[in-house]
């Protein structure tokens, strides 16, 4: 039988030794994803059960809230530290799609926390952690653990490109949150039903407000987002890579969801019933599913954003799909063989074939790719690039 | 130690004699100046509210002045006779006079239950008293612990959370789950009722400036928009001004509905992105009732309000168990500080005297034994405290036992009898 061929590479002994660092930091990761997500699992529970209950809660789970934010802080600053070390680069960091979910969900949690602090009647975080903990499902379990190819200038547009996205992403899930407790609380208004209940929303104004200016920070996020894009695409033209088709079910998403957003907001400013709380908040829903269709288009693979687009030129060999983020990441995703560990199944024979000689598989739509269990290979990768 | 209140409430007494009765907060000053003078050794607090007037007292005499000697003294202040009081005063000692301090602190005997306004009252009466020298130990102990009692009532019940009278609940409940504040709305009044100035008065207190009164007679209006610094305009302008408005306050006369559904919706049209929130405070009622349906329209009558109020009134009673939980918890608190107070000097003196006695028959046992070890010696002393600390147990946890009960003053006479030697 022949050596694992990701530890049978070139580099022996060196490669052990990253391999081994990367094990080390991927559990690391485990770890903290662990506790950031019991700690928010368990302010949830206390949060859902604060009508019930009759002693205060609320002050726990705020501390519940506070502690796993502080986690969440650390492990994105370890993250962020290991790949500035070894990629020497501020631009990549938000090139690994797991940290663009995980980002998200660090935002989206210091909303709930300031919203939690000035609106202590209403249990926000009720809504908001459901959000936060599906995030950090979608990053540790579906979202590509492998960073994006970028050349030197595409990292920075790259990094402008995915942070505005999470910006949008983030203000429209705000929206959501404040639309939906807008309805339900005209619900309550309509009926008579205030004042006297354990759970006091905010009142209509405040979540009004909310909603529209989340959808607006949104459409600025979205306009540099898709601007940045525009950008990396001629970047990837120029450079040789064939540029994302206009075409792609992502950036159809994106754009119509840019202008389903805009087109409301400027519509509004003309046509005024158009501004009420109620109708604001049936437009963010719809800007809602533009926001689920595009995540999962991303997620399912029927795409080609965030993949390499170069034509196959020669056949690769073993050194250049082990030094190359493209070549691991086609790797995890075409040779993933089910819910193994990543290292047992990089020492299959079959791999080690292709490894060495044969034809690489490309562009085929990945499936999900249980990114955790390659969380190991993606972490070698950024220690082996380095 | 001898506490007790005499006073009178909106329960015993009319409001015609619980006015006669008040005092001022001078007269509350002047009165506890006249009761130092009289009783220099007993203490006093003197609370008068618009639903009650009740004396304090407390002292370490054996013998406290007699109950119808304090109310001789309340009515010689005001100059009325005592027949004119109509038996409407009651009298309270020991731990009944305790507890009813801290059900009245926590505004558990209030007229409007959980209402916060009494909590202060009695904070402040316990303070002029406290400037007027008329407060010792037992006063201080009893008035912060009232204090404390009616802080964990109002955190740990949700007794003062809901609001009871039409004005607030109109205001603090509806007015408020709209709007998230006031000064940058436009208030309409249509009509000049009673009801409409006090629920202005609600909505002054939450910041609203800009008011503009309605009324068929101008003179009227004029008159309410001149004491809450607002404007009137004729009553032909009401269409305008329903467009113009945020918040409407309604309490004409009207027998039919000044504004129908119609109106009110096209005033929305002119302002579709604005809610309005509506008060209909008329008997009958000013808006067609169809109008609550329109977009971003909130209309309330007085039966709205009327059963939020009840529902709130029912939620506070619900509460009052848990409160009087607190009460009881805390009364039996202070009793034991007080009573523990006034027997710690016995108990000390009883364990000085055993202590004595201690000492001297041990050493008259280490003169006879001159040959025991040190060992020997630390071994019988141990075993003499043992027992003196056996035979103290019994009578002191006794004492403890009365003090909760609140009647320690025979056993602690017993014990400093039997067992204390007196001073030489």
């Amino acid at each position: 039988m022949r050596r694992p061929a990701i530890r049978g590479s070139r580099e022996g002994s060196a490669g052990e030794v990253a391999l081994g660092s990367a094990e080390r930091a991927s559990r690391m990761m485990e770890t903290l994803v662990g506790w950031v997500t019991l700690l928010y699992a368990l302010a949830l529970a206390l949060e859902l059960a604060r009508p019930i209950l009759r002693f205060p809660v609320r002050g726990l789970a705020v501390g519940m809230v506070l502690a796993g934010f502080l986690v969440h802080t650390a492990f994105l600053g370890y993250r962020a530290v290991v790949i500035w070390n070894q990629l020497q680069s501020a631009g990549a960091f938000l090139a690994v799609k797991q940290d663009w979910y995980f980002g998200l969900a660090w935002g989206l949690t210091a909303v709930c926390l300031a919203w939690m602090a000035f609106r202590p009647a209403f249990p926000f975080a009720a809504l908001f952690l459901p959000l936060v903990l599906i995030l950090l499902g979608v990053g540790f379990f579906l979202a590509d653990p492998v960073p994006f190819e970028r050349g030197a200038a595409s990292k920075v547009w790259g990094f402008v490109h995915g942070l505005s996205l999470m910006g949008a992403t983030l203000c429209i899930l705000v929206a959501i949150v404040a639309g939906s407790v807008y309805l339900w609380q005209v619900r309550r208004v309509k009926r008579g039903i205030v004042g006297f209940t354990r759970i006091r929303p905010p009142s209509l104004e405040w979540l009004q407000k909310a909603n529209a200016h989340a959808v607006l920070a949104a459409i600025g996020c979205l306009s540099l987002g898709i601007l940045s894009g525009i950008v990396l695409n001629a970047i990837a033209g120029e450079s040789g890579d064939s540029a994302l088709p206009w075409n792609d079910p992502v950036v159809v998403s994106t754009f119509a969801m840019f202008a389903w957003l805009s087109g409301t907001v400027l519509l509004g400013s003309v046509y005024r019933p158009l501004r009420e709380g109620r109708k604001v908040a049936y437009l963010t829903f719809l800007s809602f599913v533009f926001l689920v269709l595009a995540l999962a288009l991303m997620l399912s693979g029927w795409t080609q954003h965030g993949k390499e687009r170069r034509a196959p030129q020669a056949p690769a060999n073993q050194s250049s799909w082990m030094s190359s983020p493209a070549g691991i990441a086609d790797c995890v995703r075409t040779e993933w063989p089910g819910p193994r560990r990543w290292a047992d199944a990089a020492t299959g024979e079959e791999r080690a074939t292709r490894a060495t000689g044969g034809e690489r598989e490309r562009a085929r739509p990945a499936k999900f790719s249980f990114s955790l269990k390659a969380a190991t290979a993606g972490t070698a990768l950024i220690y082996r690039s380095a | 130690m001898i506490l007790q209140i005499v006073g009178c409430n909106h329960r015993t007494a009319s409001i015609a004699l619980r006015e006669r009765l008040a005092f001022s907060p001078q007269q509350t000053r002047a009165f506890l100046v006249r009761w130092q003078g009289r009783y220099d050794l007993v203490e006093a607090v003197l609370l008068s509210t618009c639903n009650r007037v009740e004396l304090y007292t407390a002292t370490d005499l054996p013998q406290a002045p007699p109950p119808d000697e304090i109310i001789r003294f309340l009515t010689e202040f005001h100059g009325i006779s005592v027949e004119d009081l109509e038996g409407g005063i009651y009298h309270m000692v020991g731990r009944e006079a305790v507890e009813h301090l801290f059900l009245v602190c926590s505004s558990l005997d209030s007229m409007v239950l959980g209402e916060s306004q009494i909590t202060s009252q009695v904070k402040q009466a316990y303070q002029i008293a406290v400037q007027e020298g008329t407060v010792g130990p037992i006063l201080h102990l009893t008035f912060q612990a009232a204090a404390k009692t009616a802080k964990r009532v109002a955190a740990e019940t949700a007794i003062q959370l809901r609001r009871t009278s039409i004005p607030s609940v109109a205001i603090g409940d509806f007015a408020r789950a709209v709007f998230e504040r006031f000064d940058d709305k436009k208030t309409l009044v249509i009509g000049a009722g009673e009801m409409a100035e006090e629920t202005l008065r609600y909505l002054r207190e939450e910041g609203a400036r800009t008011i503009t009164v309605v009324n068929r007679s101008r003179e009227r209006a004029e008159q309410l928009a001149a004491r809450w610094a607002g404007r009137a305009e004729s009553w032909q302008e009401l269409p305008r001004l329903l467009a113009d408005a945020d918040l409407i306050i309604s309490t004409t006369g009207s027998e039919r509905p000044i504004v129908t559904a119609a109106m009110l919706q096209s005033a929305m049209a002119a302002r579709p992105e604005r809610p309005l929130f509506v008060l209909d405070l008329a008997v009958p009622r000013d808006f067609e009732p169809s109008s609550a349906r329109l977009t971003g329209v909130y209309l309330y009558c007085l039966d709205d309000l009327k059963t939020a109020c009840e529902r709130n009134r029912e939620f506070r009673d619900r509460e009052i168990p848990a409160a009087v939980r607190i009460v009881e918890q805390e009364v039996e608190g202070l009793l034991l500080r007080l009573h523990g107070r006034e027997a710690g000097p016995v108990i000390r003196g009883i364990r000085q005297d055993w202590e004595e006695i201690k000492r001297e028959e041990l050493q008259r046992l280490w003169n006879k034994l001159s040959d025991l070890p040190e060992s020997g010696r630390e071994e019988i002393e141990e075993t003499v405290d043992r027992i003196l600390n056996k035979l103290l147990h019994r009578p002191l946890r006794r004492l403890q036992d009365e003090f909760r009960r609140g009647t320690s003053r025979a056993l602690l006479d017993a014990l400093r009898g039997l067992f204390h030697k007196p001073p030489e």
